[in-house]
C-alpha cells in the first residue's frame, strides 16, 4: 500500500516523514515522474510505502509544467493520501485540500503546529472543520509517536474505501473559491496574535535591513566558506589522506610479501585507492555544505537570501533563488548542481546550470596560485581577482546570450513566500544530511572510480600493452598527437595536454600530473615549459574548460545525459576560443 | 478613494487589492495563492536593492518583484481587520 504525504511546502511535512520512516529511507523512482522521490518503510505495517511529495499549492493543470506531486498523485494513484496541514497558513491549505479531495483518493488530513496554534493562544474547532470538509483530522502538536500512531492507524483504515480518481481543471471560480474557506475559517479558527510572525519581523529588521541586509549576507557567507573549505574540510580531507595511506601502506607491505607484480601494486595503490580516494575527498567538503545549507533552508534564511539578491539577478534572466548554486559553485560544482533542484522554473534551471561551470571552484586555486605567484609576483591577489572575474563575466554573457536567443521576453513568476523563522531541527538536517551522501555516494562512486581507473590504464602501458613510464605510455602517445591542435592557444609541451586529459578526472590532477611527468618541482616545471603567455592562456583554458567527472556526473544524474555531454563539449570549445583570443591578442601587446 | 499600483504603497501601509492585470501562469500563480480581489494585506518592506517587495496576505509573507506589483492595482484602507 502507498501512502501520499502531500502538502504545502512549510508544511512540516517532511518532520512527520522522517518521524514515521525512523531511517528507513531511500531515493526511489516511480513510473511516470521524471525525478526520483524519497520513498520510506512505514514501522509496524510491513505493507506500507509511505512517499514524501514535494510541496505545492494546487493541483491545476493550467501549466506545461512538469510538477513531480501531481505526476505522481495521477500516474500511481496512491491508496491514501495524508494532507498535511499547517494551522497557522489554514487559508492557503485548505485550498489545495479541496482540491485533491476531488482527486477520488481517500485522504486524511493530518492538521499540523497546533503547539504552535497554542502559543499564540489561538483556537480551532477541529470537529467542525472535519464536519464541513467530510475528512478525518487528525490533530498534531509536537509529532508524538501517539499523534503518528493514530494517523496511520487511520489513513490504513480509509485506505481501505476506494474511489474513482479522475483529473481536475481549475474551471472552478478560484475567487468564489477563496470565499468559500475564507467563511470556514472565520467559523471555525481564531489567531489573535502570531507572535512568531512577530519575532520574524524582528529578526528581519536586522536581516533584510536596508543596510546592514546585504554586509551581514556576505559575511555569513564568508563564514560559512572558511569553516567548510578551511577549517573543517582541509581538517577532514587530511585525516582521510592520511587514512588512506596508511591503508595504502599495509597493503603494499603484503603485496612485497607476497611477491606480487609491480602492475598489481600500482592497480591497487594507484589506479583503486586512488580512485576510492578521490570519491571520498569530496566527502568532508559535500557533507560540511550540506550541513549548512540545510540549517540555512531550515530556518528560513535562504529565502531572504533569494529576497536580497534578487535584483541584481533580474537583468540577467535568474531570480534571487540562483544565488545557492553560485556561491556553492565557488567551492565545488557538485554541491552547486544539485542545489539547483531547489529553483522552480526550468528555463531558470537551465540558466543557472550554464553558469555554473563557470565559476571558479575551490580545486583550482592551486593551480592559479603556482601560476600567479611565478608570473605575477607583486600582484598575486589582482591577479587571481581578475581570473575569478573573468570566469563571471563571460558566464554571465553566456547566460544573457542564452536567455535572449530562448525567448524574447523574460519569464518572470518570481513569487516567493518568506516563511517564519524557525530553529533548524537537528535531526532533519541529520536526515538530509544522510540522505544526500548516499545519494551522492551510490551515484557518483562508479563514475569517478572508473574514470580513476581509465586514466591510471592509459598513463601506465603503451599500445602494445607493456609496463612503461609514464612519457612512453598510451596517454603521452595521445597527448604528443593532440599538440598540434593545441599550439594556436600556445601550448607547446605534451605534458599539458595530458595534465588537462587528467584534470578532467578531478582538477587538482592537473598539478600533480605535471609533477609526476617530470623529475623536477613544479616551479621548475612551470618555468621550463610554459611562458608568461601561454601561462595566462593555460589559466583560462584550465579555468573554463569541461568540469571534472564528479561534477559531469551529477549534472547527468539531476539533468540527463545529454545536458552532461552538452556542457562537457561546450565547456571545452569556449575554453578554447577564449584561450585562443588571449593567447593572440597579449601577443599583439 | 482611487485606486494605486501596489508598487506605489510604502513600508507599513495598508491595502486591498482592486484589479489584478496579469496574464498567464503568474496570474493563476497569484490566483492559487490567495491573492485575488477584495484581499486585504500590508506591504512590509522593500528589498535592500529596492526590489524585490514583502507583502503579508492571508497570514503569511509574499515576496513579488516591482514590475508584477505595477500590475496589481488597490485601494488604501486605514483600519487593519483581522481576515
Amino acid at each position: 500500500m502507498i501512502i501520499s504525504l502531500v502538502g504545502n511546502q512549510n508544511s512540516g511535512k517532511t518532520s512527520i516523514f522522517n518521524k514515521i520512516t525512523k531511517m528507513n529511507q531511500h531515493v526511489g523512482n516511480f513510473p511516470g515522474v521524471t525525478v526520483d522521490i524519497t520513498v520510506g518503510k512505514v514501522e509496524k505495517y510491513n505493507n506500507c510505502e509511505i512517499i514524501d511529495l514535494p510541496g505545492l499549492y494546487s493541483l491545476s493543470t493550467y501549466s506545461k509544467d512538469e510538477n513531480v506531486t501531481k505526476e505522481f498523485l495521477y500516474k500511481n494513484k496512491p491508496e491514501v493520501i495524508i494532507n498535511v496541514v499547517d494551522c497557522m497558513n489554514l487559508q492557503r491549505a485548505l485550498y489545495l485540500t479541496m482540491q485533491l479531495k476531488e482527486l477520488g483518493i481517500p485522504i486524511v488530513m493530518a492538521l499540523n503546529m497546533l503547539d504552535d496554534l497554542e502559543k499564540n493562544n489561538g483556537k480551532i474547532d477541529i470537529l467542525k472543520l472535519e464536519k464541513i470538509l467530510n475528512i478525518p483530522i487528525i490533530p498534531i502538536t509536537k509529532i508524538t509517536d501517539e499523534e503518528i500512531s493514530k494517523l496511520l492507524r487511520k489513513a490504513t483504515e480509509c485506505a481501505d474505501k476506494k474511489e474513482t480518481i479522475h483529473e481536475i481543471e481549475i474551471k472552478k471560480d478560484t475567487y468564489a473559491e477563496y470565499n468559500e474557506i475564507d467563511k470556514i475559517c472565520k467559523e471555525i479558527l481564531n489567531i489573535p496574535k502570531n507572535k512568531r510572525e512577530i519575532k520574524s519581523y524582528k529578526i528581519d529588521n536586522l536581516l533584510t535591513n536596508k543596510f546592514l541586509g546585504i554586509p551581514i549576507f556576505i559575511l555569513i557567507m564568508y563564514s560559512i566558506f572558511k569553516l567548510t573549505f578551511d577549517i573543517i574540510g582541509n581538517t577532514l580531507s587530511e585525516v582521510l589522506e592520511q587514512g588512506i595511506d596508511v591503508v595504502a601502506n599495509y597493503i603494499l607491505i603484503y603485496l612485497e610479501k607476497i611477491n606480487a607484480s609491480i602492475v598489481i601494486k600500482s592497480l591497487i595503490v594507484d589506479a583503486i585507492l586512488k580512485g576510492i580516494g578521490a570519491v571520498l575527498s569530496f566527502l568532508p567538503i559535500i557533507v560540511t555544505l550540506y550541513l549548512f545549507l540545510s540549517l540555512l533552508e531550515d530556518s528560513g534564511y535562504m529565502t531572504r537570501i533569494a529576497f536580497i539578491m534578487d535584483k541584481i539577478f533580474q537583468k540577467i534572466g535568474i531570480s534571487g533563488r540562483s544565488i545557492v548554486p553560485i556561491l556553492l559553485g565557488f567551492g565545488c560544482s557538485v554541491p552547486a548542481i544539485l542545489s539547483i533542484r531547489t529553483i522552480e522554473s526550468e528555463k531558470e534551471k537551465n540558466l543557472a546550470l550554464n553558469l555554473v561551470p563557470f565559476i571558479s571552484c575551490s580545486a583550482k586555486i592551486p593551480i592559479y596560485g603556482i601560476f600567479v605567484q611565478i608570473f605575477f609576483k607583486e600582484n598575486q591577489g589582482l591577479a587571481m581577482l581578475i581570473l575569478y572575474l573573468i570566469g563571471i563575466l563571460i558566464g554571465i554573457g553566456i547566460t544573457i546570450f542564452i536567455k535572449m536567443k530562448t525567448q524574447n521576453k523574460t519569464e518572470n513568476l518570481f513569487l516567493l513566500e518568506l516563511p517564519n523563522y524557525r530553529m533548524p531541527s537537528i535531526k532533519n538536517t541529520w536526515h538530509l544530511m544522510w540522505n544526500k551522501i548516499s545519494e551522492f555516494l551510490s551515484k557518483s562512486f562508479t563514475i569517478i572510480f572508473f574514470t580513476s581507473m581509465i586514466i591510471w590504464f592509459l598513463k601506465s602501458f603503451d599500445t602494445n600493452l607493456y609496463w612503461v613510464t609514464e612519457d612512453k605510455s598510451m596517454l603521452a602517445l595521445l597527448s604528443k598527437k593532440m599538440l598540434p591542435f593545441f599550439k594556436p592557444i600556445g601550448f607547446t609541451d605534451w605534458k599539458v595536454i595530458t595534465a588537462c586529459i587528467t584534470g578532467i578526472s578531478a582538477k587538482e590532477s592537473i598539478l600533480s600530473t605535471l609533477t609526476i611527468l617530470s623529475n623536477t618541482s613544479i616551479e621548475n616545471i612551470i618555468l621550463e615549459i610554459f611562458t608568461f603567455k601561454s601561462a595566462i592562456s593555460f589559466m583560462i583554458f584550465t579555468l573554463l574548460y569541461t568540469p571534472c567527472i564528479a561534477a559531469l556526473g551529477v549534472i547527468k544524474k539531476e539533468f540527463g545525459i545529454k545536458k552532461a555531454i552538452n556542457i562537457g563539449v561546450n565547456q571545452f570549445f569556449i575554453a578554447y576560443i577564449i584561450s585562443f583570443i588571449t593567447f593572440n591578442l597579449i601577443t599583439f601587446f | 478613494m482611487k485606486t494605486l499600483e501596489l508598487s506605489k504603497l510604502k513600508p507599513g501601509e495598508k491595502a486591498i487589492i482592486k484589479e489584478i492585470n496579469l496574464q498567464g501562469k503568474l496570474k493563476y500563480r497569484l490566483l492559487e495563492l490567495g491573492i485575488v480581489e477584495n484581499t486585504k494585506f500590508k506591504l512590509i518592506k522593500y528589498a535592500p536593492l529596492g526590489d524585490p517587495i514583502q507583502i503579508s496576505i492571508r497570514g503569511y509573507n509574499l515576496a513579488m518583484r516591482k514590475e508584477t506589483a505595477k500590475k496589481i492595482k488597490i485601494e488604501k484602507i486605514d483600519e487593519w481587520r483581522k481576515q
